[in-house]
């Protein structure tokens, strides 16, 4: 893999690690408030200290241990809504692509569409809202709409590469359709669906600090990058630093997962291995 | 049925929807047999239906309507899992060395894929298999761990070919195999093919889009335009006596070596204007009327039939009457004989 590729990759195992660590590795307890000189100015009262290195937030909580603990939120948001709704999105738009007549016409002239005209973060709101804020339901939400993305790319990809002559000439040798779709199809089609896939890890990310924000993502005290933004916009100019280290974290990560993407893509075309 | 046809085609039909109830007619009734052993070249410009026939034959593409035989079996009759086991005995070969390869796949899979799909082998077996396969069309056997990028079109056409002769099949379209190639290149894969046929004993329905090419390998010719068979003969009889305008029209068009020959064949040229009609509304009569040179007020009107006008020698022209005898009744008394 190239270098900014494997720059990615350690900085997502640098996170994976963090999160997986995070009772071993954070200073404080998150959800507790450190005693705080009420009578300082709250930007002065919130400023990183030594012993609190990325600072208090609003509630006088360590920031650090806070940006620690929230990557265990983004992490398992990031990767389980991603590989739920890309795995979906592989199988339905596979099957539409390769059978096409009714099946493709109920998936990609029916069903891709219905998805496609819903606002999706309504959808996910009225989801979350109906069956109660909770880890398991955003990641269910957001999956819920995401598999269309992937579903539709596959299915393009799909119908370019069955017309290639290899697949002609498989199915000359008399493979099954099994054999068609995973040797020689998806080996071809999948490409894109990486570089979604890096690119859906930070949508779902920021989706997650919306719906967080809106009260329908994990429910507080538990930390979560995008809930700590939200908090801190109130306090941009007190105490910009409380933007600063959860805004950086959701940064690094998005661009981990881009680096990763770019990487892997020209990883996995031999035609560009040396 | 004769004993020496491996495969007889009768009245094939192809038509493919088009916009707004229309159809393609690709192939339009098109009616012969390949001989064991033989190679029949099927020529014609593109569009002509050619390649649709050969898809057909392999049943890659199914027909609107007519009969394949296939070795005296009804092809359009069988199941899916009769079909993916004659499928070993019938392979084809394409045109375009670069998409007939999966990139993702190394040479050795490539070749070994017919093999795990249609024998059970262990691994070392197959590996050994593929080695035999890629020293017989000519490569060295560690290209088996190399990817399909890393070879020229003409390695890849060998490659192409060892997938195809892997499980040792009796029928092979070669569909435009060189058409893709440089001319120095070409010569070495049609020879490659020759020597694949005499040692396997393979029956090759060989297509191409000029005349030239198909000379030197074929043992009859076909000729079509517009989804119909307007010449059938002896790979010599055609080019040295050719029937229909529009096979002296292809005759004419691919260049002669000598340049005394070509100035000679320059004067007496049959050029052929404009471009062929669209098989979706093909003419009236005989398709090829429109731009005959020699079209008479009758072929406006009368679809000329494919009769024999010397044995062995098929032709569908107004201008060449015969016995009106249908082809494969013909085929079967020349066998009997």
């Amino acid at each position: 893999m190239n270098r900014l590729g494997i720059i990615g990759l350690i900085i997502i195992t640098v996170f994976f690690l963090v999160a997986l660590a995070a009772p071993m590795l954070a200073p404080y307890d998150p959800r507790t408030q450190l005693p705080t000189d009420n009578n300082l100015p709250t930007s002065t009262r919130l400023q990183p200290t030594r012993s609190n290195p990325f600072g208090l937030d609003d509630l006088g909580r360590d920031v650090l241990s806070r940006v620690i603990y929230g990557a265990r939120i983004s992490m398992r948001v990031g990767v389980t809504v991603v590989s739920i709704s890309a795995f979906i999105g592989l199988v339905i738009g596979a099957i539409s692509g390769f059978y096409g007549g009714w099946i493709d016409r109920f998936f990609a002239g029916f069903l891709f569409n219905v998805f496609m005209s819903f606002p999706s973060l309504l959808l996910a709101i009225a989801m979350v809202a109906f069956l109660g804020p909770s880890l398991g339901n955003l990641i269910l939400a957001l999956s819920v709409i995401g598999w269309v993305g992937y579903a539709r790319l596959v299915r393009g990809q799909v119908l370019k590469v069955r017309e290639f002559d290899f697949v002609t000439a498989a199915r000359a040798l008399g493979a099954a359709d099994l054999r068609l779709i995973v040797r020689h199809i998806l080996p071809n089609a999948i490409q894109p669906l990486i570089v979604q896939a890096s690119l859906g890890m930070a949508g779902a990310v920021l989706s997650e600090a919306s719906l967080s924000f809106l009260g329908l993502g994990v429910p507080p005290p538990t930390p979560s990058w995008g809930a700590m933004l939200n908090d801190a916009r109130s306090y941009l100019s007190v105490a910009p630093h409380l933007l600063l280290f959860p805004g950086l974290a959701v940064m690094l990560t998005v661009m981990a997962f881009n680096f990763v993407g770019d990487g892997l893509r020209e990883w996995l075309d031999p035609k560009q291995k040396r | 049925m004769g004993q020496s046809e491996l495969i007889e085609i009768r009245d094939l039909t192809k038509h493919f929807p088009a916009s707004r109830g229309a159809v393609v007619r690709a192939v339009d009734g098109v009616t012969f047999s390949i001989r064991r052993g033989e190679t029949l070249g099927l020529v014609g410009e593109s569009g002509c239906g050619k390649t649709t026939i050969g898809r057909c034959l392999l049943r890659l593409i199914e027909p609107t309507s007519g009969a394949i035989s296939f070795d005296n079996r009804d092809l359009l009759a069988l199941g899916r899992g009769e079909l993916r086991r004659l499928r070993r005995r019938m392979q084809i070969i394409f045109q375009d060395p670069y998409s007939s390869l999966n990139p993702r796949m190394k040479v050795g899979a490539i070749i070994g894929e017919p093999l795990s799909i249609h024998e059970s082998l262990t691994r070392q077996q197959r590996r050994d298999r593929v080695a035999e396969l890629l020293t017989l069309v000519g490569l060295a056997p560690d290209y088996a761990n190399r990817y399909p990028h890393e070879f020229s079109g003409g390695q890849r056409q060998r490659i192409g070919i060892a997938r195809a002769i892997a499980l040792k099949p009796d029928f092979i379209v070669a569909d435009e195999p060189v058409s893709a190639l440089d001319v120095s290149v070409q010569a070495q894969i049609v020879n490659l093919m020759q020597d694949l046929q005499s040692q396997f004993g393979l029956t090759y329905l060989f297509i191409s889009h000029g005349l030239a090419v198909v000379e030197h390998i074929s043992t009859r010719v076909g000729v079509m335009y517009l989804g119909k068979l307007v010449e059938l003969a002896p790979a010599a009889e055609i080019y040295s006596n050719p029937l229909h305008p529009y096979t002296q029209a292809l005759l004419a068009a691919s260049p002669a070596p000598d340049p005394d020959a070509a100035r000679a064949q320059k004067a007496a040229r049959v050029r052929l204007a404009g471009d062929a009609p669209t098989p979706l509304n093909p003419p009236s009569g005989c398709r090829f009327h429109t731009r005959c040179p020699a079209a008479i007020e009758a072929c406006r009107k009368e679809e000329p039939p494919l009769v024999e006008v010397s044995p062995g020698h098929w032709a569908a022209c107004l201008l060449h009457p015969a016995g009106v005898e249908s082809p494969a009744a013909t085929v079967r008394s020349s066998n009997n004989t």
